[in-house]
């Protein structure tokens, strides 16, 4: 069972409040939506599960570890954050390479089988800058999935999507969660989120609300 | 990560050397002074403590300095600010990777300072009648070794302001601590109570080495091991640092 849970998390940055009291509980096996507008602070609540940016103050458990305290605990999570974060000048092939080598746990055919999931030609020679926004965001969610990870945060994933994209993404998300995948899913699209989420959450001004 | 793009900036030193040296390499003029001095001369300036001689950087020849921390400035804010979102999710100790990129940095500098002193001696070798001894590969090996620290230390110190700041003030305030550093070692010998205390001076990283070399053995130990405490406080308090940094927050959150 993955679970994560946050306590009275909060976080400012230069004095403003992105975060303000977020406590949540959630278990794998379902899909929970975040909707919100832009500067809501669906970005910044994933960047902090995630370990990217610690919180002002509160509690973040990942798996009933507690994060930022232990020493060296690194949550096996998947990320799509909505800003960059590829190298433009490799390949897709090459950019996931790359990131797997810093854990060593899979080989060259899993990467492969990641992008192939996703669409594009693992093959591909072109270096990313050349890709176009929508094959950038499908090797985006290949690096996400690679390396089978208990929790899955998506930051509006679909971006850039075509609709053969949007479709295999939807398939996507089924066998994760199939698999035990705990996933979490931010976007403005209300509709989005209703298709594809167990579980529904608002967020304005750095507060979450149950429900639409 | 060694790879083509990193090769090409350490290398781009020798043909900048070779223009920059260029009048001198056309002139009709043969020195006649040995080739440890003609490096040191065109390195270093000389200030006077005392009896004695002590050797710093002259800003009108720090251009090798200025270009690779262009070079590489920027190198691990970067990765930090922009790039290194996918990368960071992934690695367990920021610490350990931080000390990894300071480690290659230095690998770098070493590289870089090893191409620019070997176009040097081979322009000055053109020019002197005089040989290469055992005074020569002195002095190259200190010149080699304050130029690589003084080199990566530099570069480390921007990477770091730059991640909180920017990278117009991490160079801003790198620099004018270098050109205060360097003011100081000029001025060292006039300023009271300690102007005539030499081991003071060599404890200001740009003023580190004495002009005898052999001569003056406890004070180039000194400055040595200067060098290298200043380089694992830098690179202990940057581990410190980018353990607890936010990553990939963009500029409109952090400014």
């Amino acid at each position: 069972m993955n679970t994560i849970v946050t306590e009275n998390l909060n976080k400012s940055v230069k004095g403003k409040v992105i975060l303000d009291q977020i406590n949540l509980s959630l278990q794998s096996g379902n899909v929970y939506g975040f909707v919100g507008k832009n500067g809501s602070g669906k970005t910044m609540l994933f960047r902090v599960i995630c370990g990217l940016v610690r919180p002002t103050s509160g509690n973040v458990y990942v798996n009933e570890k507690e994060l930022y305290k232990e020493k060296n605990f690194r949550p096996n999570i998947g990320v799509v954050i909505e800003n960059g974060g590829l190298y433009p000048e490799f390949t897709g092939l090459k950019n996931l390479q790359f990131l797997a080598k810093v854990n060593n746990k899979i080989g060259l055919s899993e990467i492969k089988d990641a992008i192939l999931r996703v669409g594009p030609d693992p093959e591909d020679k072109r270096i990313v800058k050349k890709y176009s926004l929508g094959m950038r965001q499908r090797l985006t969610i290949a690096q996400a999935i690679m390396e089978k990870p208990d929790i899955i945060l998506l930051d509006e994933p679909t971006n850039g999507l075509d609709e053969s994209g949007i479709q295999l993404f939807h398939q996507l998300i089924k066998e994760e969660v199939e698999r035990g995948a705990l996933i979490a899913i931010a976007s403005h699209s209300k509709e989005e989120i209703s298709l594809l989420c167990t579980h529904r959450y608002t967020m304005k001004n750095g507060r979450v609300h149950e429900g639409e | 990560m060694i790879n083509k793009k990193i090769v090409i900036k350490l290398v781009s030193i020798v043909p900048i050397t070779i223009l920059y040296m260029m009048f001198f390499i056309t002139s009709s003029t043969v020195a006649h002074l040995p080739l440890n001095e003609m490096l040191l001369n065109e390195i270093f300036g000389q200030v006077s403590i005392g009896d004695e001689k002590a050797i710093v950087l002259v800003i009108e020849n720090i251009y090798y300095i200025i270009i690779f921390n262009l070079l590489f400035g920027t190198a691990i804010y970067h990765l930090i600010n922009e790039k290194g979102i996918y990368l960071f999710i992934r690695i367990k100790d920021r610490k350990r990777w931080f000390y990894k990129q300071t480690f290659n940095m230095l690998g770098c500098s070493a590289l870089y300072s090893g191409f620019f002193l070997t176009t040097l001696t081979i322009i000055f070798m053109l020019k002197t009648n005089t040989g290469f001894n055992l005074l020569t590969i002195q002095t190259l090996f200190i010149l080699w070794y304050f130029i690589s620290m003084v080199l990566s230390m530099s570069t480390i110190a921007i990477n770091l302001i730059a991640i909180r700041y920017g990278s117009n003030i991490g160079f801003l305030l790198v620099y004018l601590f270098m050109i205060l550093q360097l003011y100081l070692s000029l001025k060292f010998d006039e300023i009271p109570i300690i102007g005539d205390n030499r081991y003071l001076l060599m404890l200001n990283p740009m003023a580190v080495i004495t002009i005898g070399l052999s001569s003056y053995t406890f004070l180039n130990i000194l400055a040595f091991i200067n060098l290298i405490f200043l380089f694992g406080c830098l690179v202990w308090w940057g581990g410190q640092y980018v353990n607890k940094i936010d990553i990939g927050l963009s500029n409109s959150e952090t400014r």
